[in-house]
């Protein structure tokens, strides 16, 4: 077909191209390819799945050396902090029963909690523009567009983004488009802003929208405040390492770095309940 | 047969390497567009129509990863890298991470403006001096070292009369 091809159809097939990207500019089209071929990424799974696997071990054995040295190092600071965790937990569980019978007490609701699947993450988006993983959970395990990503430690990582059979894309927070609503997590501010990816570093959000008069210091913990219904209250989000003013001094925005900020996902959490929750609710 | 082979297995495994070994490698920074700098190596050694043809099939296998504009950008990059071709000597190594660079230049900043996303939501003087410039430095500084080699393999395949 392509010998076939004056040069003036050359120069049509590439005017075009130019048309189909000037209406894609001007009226926001996008072209989805992923969903009416998703069984190409079926295809495509197992290579990366085999990919991923090798890269994992190679990391893991650079890793449980590192582990391995650090923990011979720090081995008693471990057993002593061992010991105080153990009894801060014991502390804990009395608060919490103390916290359930005071809410009982007050007719207060409980905080939600939510069912969580594991995925492992098989690939990652290949551009430089946004920060997006492909996880190995799809709907045949119960996940949805829109659920929102944990790590392992509740850290919140991302929301889903689109899912297929037995995979799924997954925007971080780094991806241009994600934002969530945050909330300062301390007792005298609880200030609320909308965070957001930044591309001056991967690795640090701003945190805008706050009010001119709220108080954010460096050091605060931000938090999701639960204004969506798309992710549940209180997952830890960053901490603030600069505060600064914004729109000429009318609100005020901070940076923060994020907990995942450095951290190589291999795996995590899929809150697969929040909709359904929601939908209860209502 | 060969030719299919050879140029969509180079960027099958380009592609894998995309999307699991990169991202490990330089997380949080700028990776190079392996994908990008294949198709465009493909146009400089033959022709605007391999270069298109191939940039529409590579796009199409980058899109399905959730991606929107590459089944557009890259045959058109492919055919730029292409309408080069027989204007340079494809000998000389030096021009083609010249015009690598330019090509990726043009591919960040039409990423930029086609999609909204980014338009509305990063400032364009970050994007293009932390995106956009090391991109496509990374993108010269690989095309100098894959050009020579994939040059060898097809002068050498050219010559044994299994081109295409």
């Amino acid at each position: 077909m392509w010998h076939s091809l004056s040069k003036r159809w050359y120069v049509v097939l590439v005017i075009a191209v130019i048309a189909v990207l000037v209406i894609m500019a001007v009226f926001g089209v996008r072209l989805n390819i992923a969903q009416p071929f998703s069984f190409l990424n079926r295809i495509m799974a197992p290579f990366q799945v085999a990919t991923s696997g090798v890269i994992n071990f190679f990391a893991d054995i650079r890793e449980f050396s590192q582990d391995l040295k650090e923990f011979r190092q720090s081995k008693d600071y471990y057993k002593v902090k061992l010991g105080e965790l153990e009894r801060e937990l014991d502390r804990m569980q009395e608060i919490k029963v103390e916290n359930e019978r005071l809410r009982q007490l007050l007719n207060f609701p409980y905080l939600e909690d939510y069912e969580t699947i594991g995925a492992d993450v098989i690939g990652y988006f290949p551009e430089n523009w946004t920060s997006g993983v492909i996880i190995n959970r799809g709907k045949r395990d119960g996940v949805q567009e829109r659920d929102p990503v944990i790590t392992y430690n509740g850290y919140l990582a991302g929301q889903v983004e689109e899912v297929f059979t037995t995979t799924a894309h997954v925007h971080l927070l780094t991806h241009p488009s994600f934002v969530v609503g945050g909330l300062i997590q301390r007792e005298a501010s609880r200030a609320l802003g909308v965070v957001r990816g930044t591309p001056a570093g991967k690795d640090l959000y701003i945190m805008d929208n706050l009010s001119w008069d709220a108080d954010v210091q460096s050091g605060d913990m931000i938090i999701t405040s639960g204004m969506s219904e798309f992710f549940p209250k209180g997952l830890p989000i960053g901490e603030v390492v600069e505060v600064g003013v914004s729109d000429f001094g009318l609100t005020q925005k901070a940076t923060i770095k994020p907990f995942i900020a450095g951290v190589t996902l291999e795996e995590i959490l899929i809150i697969i309940d929040l909709q359904e929750k929601n939908d209860e609710g209502d | 047969m060969k030719e299919i082979s050879y140029r969509g297995g180079l960027l099958f495994v380009a592609l894998i390497i995309q999307t699991s070994l990169f991202p490990r490698v330089c997380h949080a920074y700028v990776c190079p567009d392996l994908i990008l700098i294949l198709i465009c190596i493909f146009g400089l050694l033959r022709g605007s129509k391999k270069g298109a043809g191939w940039g529409l099939v590579a796009g199409f296998f980058q899109d399905l990863m959730g991606l929107n504009t590459n089944i557009i950008i890259k045959p058109l990059l492919g055919f730029l890298a292409g309408s080069i071709e027989g204007k340079i000597y494809k000998s000389n190594i030096w021009l083609p991470p010249v015009i690598m660079f330019l090509l990726s230049c043009s591919a960040g900043i039409i990423n930029y403006v086609v999609r909204y996303e980014l338009l509305f939501n990063l400032p364009w003087p970050q994007s293009f001096f932390n995106i956009i410039l090391p991109g496509a430095f990374l993108d010269s500084l690989v095309c100098f070292v894959l050009y020579p080699i994939l040059y060898r393999i097809e002068g050498r395949w050219y010559r044994l009369g299994l081109s295409y």
